[in-house]
């Protein structure tokens, strides 16, 4: 119920959700300002300010009669981190990877389900905007260097899958990095790219840059 | 602000790999932290299952850190995220809904609400537990872990005008209680 509570408060009832932060001193100026003006206007709201400030009190009385941990508390984290592997920082793939996990972990069914509604939404515009970059392939029948060379049937072909958290400007951004278009897809959620032929080692190279890129999950051969 | 910088550099070593640095931030925070989760959880064991849990991801997660909010406010953050899991885990297993975890929360605290019936300072905190799990949380995130409202709407992950319309209704709901208890604010 309480997450649905959005609706406009009036003047008065601003004022009056804002006496707690007013009491602990967390206001910005303006804010701070602006309560004040309000209770010198209006002085019965001085016994407001009053109940924000019992109510301070009782919630930290409240809080500090719970013990602290006891000092196994500390021995059991050593015990925890000497166990836990702690690699290098994570990418900032695997980053919003986590961050998303646990954005997910922490929403209730109805904003699950309207935020899988959204994820879908924008999986189906990723589909639809890389679809765009293929139509707009084929509509160029030759291979285009970024020196305008025509290499009609030169270049190598791969089988990609982008991530489905990846931004379309994220994908064109890697795509111009690599010179490749997008020439078909998606079929099994692959996309096929061609690229310009670099020989053995300046393919593995791109295909590294490909996997190294945290928006692309898979990279296959074309058969 | 002094105390916001060093745990900030205390943030930065564990980043680093110091183990001693995180046993100086669990030292600092563990108390508000562990207060914070028996709020929540209501159970010492499980509150002390999710501390560990809670700085064991600090020292993870560490590197994560990026100074845009006050150290207490991630851990905080942190901490919320894992008991709204352990939560939400525990309802699936015990097929318990969220109205009668509420019951059970007020149940647990009617030790608290017959001490010193007379006082009122003990009146509010009896009410206080009265309050379901998203008020009661709004009080101690704002009155005791003193956090602001954009912090309090990070730790929860709401924005910041649903943070003081949750305190409104949190402090309309007390004073409802405190009029029931004979205590009555003229409010509202």
């Amino acid at each position: 119920m309480t997450n649905n509570q959005h609706e406009r408060l009036s003047e008065r009832d601003e004022i009056e959700a804002l006496l707690p932060w007013y009491v602990t001193g967390r206001l910005d100026a303006r804010e701070r300002a602006r309560v004040e003006r309000y209770v010198q206007a209006h002085p019965e709201m001085r016994a407001h300010v009053a109940f924000a400030s019992e109510e301070n009190e009782a919630t930290v009385a409240a809080n500090e009669a719970i013990p602290a941990p006891g000092p196994r508390a500390l021995e059991r984290l050593r015990s925890s981190i000497a166990a836990a592997p702690r690699g290098a920082p994570a990418s900032a793939f695997a980053q919003l990877t986590e961050r998303l996990r646990e954005w997910i972990e922490g929403l209730t069914p109805p904003q699950f389900a309207f935020a899988a509604a959204i994820a879908a939404l924008l999986i189906l515009t990723q589909a639809a905007t890389i679809g765009a970059l293929v139509f707009e392939g084929l509509r160029t029948p030759t291979y285009q260097t970024a020196g305008d060379e025509d290499t009609t049937g030169q270049g190598f072909e791969l089988l990609v899958a982008f991530s489905e958290t990846a931004t379309i400007g994220e994908i064109e951004a890697l795509l111009k990095r690599i010179d490749a278009v997008v020439v078909d897809g998606p079929r099994a959620g692959l996309y096929r790219l061609r690229l310009p032929d670099q020989g053995d080692a300046g393919n593995k190279a791109t295909i590294e840059t490909l996997r190294q890129s945290g928006i692309v999950t898979t990279v296959l051969p074309k058969p | 602000m002094e105390a916001h910088a060093e745990e900030r550099a205390l943030l930065q070593a564990i980043a680093a790999g110091d183990a001693k640095a995180l046993e100086r931030l669990f030292a600092r925070a563990q108390a508000r932290i562990f207060r914070f989760l028996m709020r929540m959880m209501k159970n010492p064991t499980v509150a002390e299952d999710i501390l560990n849990e809670v700085f064991l991801s600090v020292w993870q997660n560490a590197h994560r850190y990026e100074g845009r909010s006050e150290p207490m406010t991630w851990i905080l953050s942190i901490a919320h995220n894992k008991a709204i899991s352990a939560m939400r885990k525990k309802t699936e297993v015990l097929g318990l809904d969220e109205e009668a975890a509420q019951d059970v929360a007020a149940e647990d605290d009617t030790p608290d609400a017959t001490v010193q019936k007379q006082d009122k300072s003990a009146k509010i905190r009896a009410c206080i537990a009265e309050l379901s799990p998203d008020h009661r949380t709004i009080l101690d995130l704002v009155y005791y872990q003193e956090q602001s409202v954009a912090e309090a709407a990070e730790i929860l992950g709401i924005p910041e005008a649903t943070v003081k319309t949750r305190m409104f209704y949190a402090r309309k709901k007390l004073s409802e209680l405190l009029r029931a208890r004979g205590i009555d604010r003229g409010w509202p």
